[in-house]
C-alpha cells in the first residue's frame, strides 16, 4: 500500500481530490434535500397536532391545485388518509398518522447522520492527499 | 471513432444503471407498503390512487395492485441487466 503511494503521480493525487470533493458536494446537496424533507414532515406533523386539537367543526380551505381551494368544513377531524406509497393510500387515525411521520423522520435522520460521517471521511482523505501533494511539490521544483 | 461509441456506450451504461437503482428502490417502496397494508386492520378503508383521483379498493386489490407492480418492475430490471451485459461485452470488445 505504502509503494502505491509512492508511484502516484502529482496528476492523479489531483484527480482523487477532485474526485473526493465532487462526492461531498453531492452529499451536501442530500443532504441539503433530506432536511427540506424533514422540514416538511415537521410542519404536517404540527398541522396534524392542530387539527387534532382544535379542528372539529372548522371551516378550511381546501386546496385544488394551481392557486386554487374550496370551502370545506372538517367532519371528522381523526379520519385523515396517508400515502404508502406504490399509489396506494391507508386511512388512519390522526395518532397513526402522527406515528408514521415520526418513524419517517427518524429514518431521515439516520440517513442524513450517515451522510454526515461520509462526509467528515471523505475530508479527512481530501486533508490527507493535499498534505501527500504538499510533500511532493518541492520535489517538483 | 472507436473512442466516440466507447464514449456514447459508457454513457448509456451509466444511465442503465442509474435507472436499474431508482426502479430497485422502487421495489423497496413496494415491500414497504405491502407490509403496511397486510398489517392493517380490516376495517380500515384503503385507497388507491388514479391520477389524484382515490378510489377505495379492499385489501386483496391493493396487494394484487402492488404484485402487478411488482412483476413489471422485475421484468424492466431484467431487461436493464440484460442490456448492461450486452454493453459490457461491447465494451470489452471495443478496448481489446
Amino acid at each position: 500500500m505504502a509503494e502505491e503511494k509512492k508511484v502516484r503521480t502529482l496528476e492523479q493525487i489531483q484527480d482523487e481530490i477532485r474526485s473526493y470533493l465532487g462526492e461531498i458536494e453531492y452529499l451536501r446537496s442530500q443532504i441539503g434535500a433530506i432536511d427540506a424533507t424533514i422540514a416538511d414532515l415537521r410542519i404536517v406533523d404540527a398541522t396534524l397536532a392542530y387539527i387534532k386539537e382544535k379542528g372539529k367543526g372548522k371551516s378550511i380551505y381546501i386546496p385544488l391545485g394551481s392557486g386554487v381551494a374550496i370551502k370545506g368544513k372538517i367532519e371528522n377531524p381523526d379520519d385523515v388518509i396517508m400515502d404508502v406509497g406504490a399509489g396506494i393510500l391507508v386511512g388512519a387515525t390522526i395518532d397513526e398518522a402522527r406515528e408514521n411521520i415520526e418513524k419517517r423522520i427518524n429514518a431521515l435522520m439516520n440517513l442524513r447522520l450517515a451522510l454526515l460521517r461520509k462526509i467528515e471521511e471523505d475530508t479527512r482523505k481530501v486533508n490527507e492527499l493535499l498534505k501527500e501533494l504538499q510533500e511532493m511539490q518541492p520535489e517538483k521544483k | 471513432m472507436e473512442a466516440v461509441r466507447a464514449y456514447e456506450l459508457e454513457l448509456e451504461l451509466r444511465q442503465v444503471r442509474e435507472l436499474r437503482k431508482a426502479i430497485e428502490l422502487k421495489m423497496k417502496e413496494l415491500e414497504y407498503a405491502e407490509g403496511l397494508i397486510t398489517a392493517t386492520k380490516s376495517e380500515r378503508k384503503i385507497y388507491r390512487s388514479f391520477a389524484d383521483l382515490l378510489v377505495e379498493v379492499t385489501k386483496d386489490e391493493a396487494i394484487e395492485h402492488i404484485e402487478s407492480l411488482r412483476l413489471a418492475y422485475r421484468r424492466e430490471i431484467e431487461r436493464l441487466k440484460q442490456r448492461e451485459k450486452e454493453i459490457m461485452e461491447e465494451l470489452v470488445k471495443l478496448r481489446s
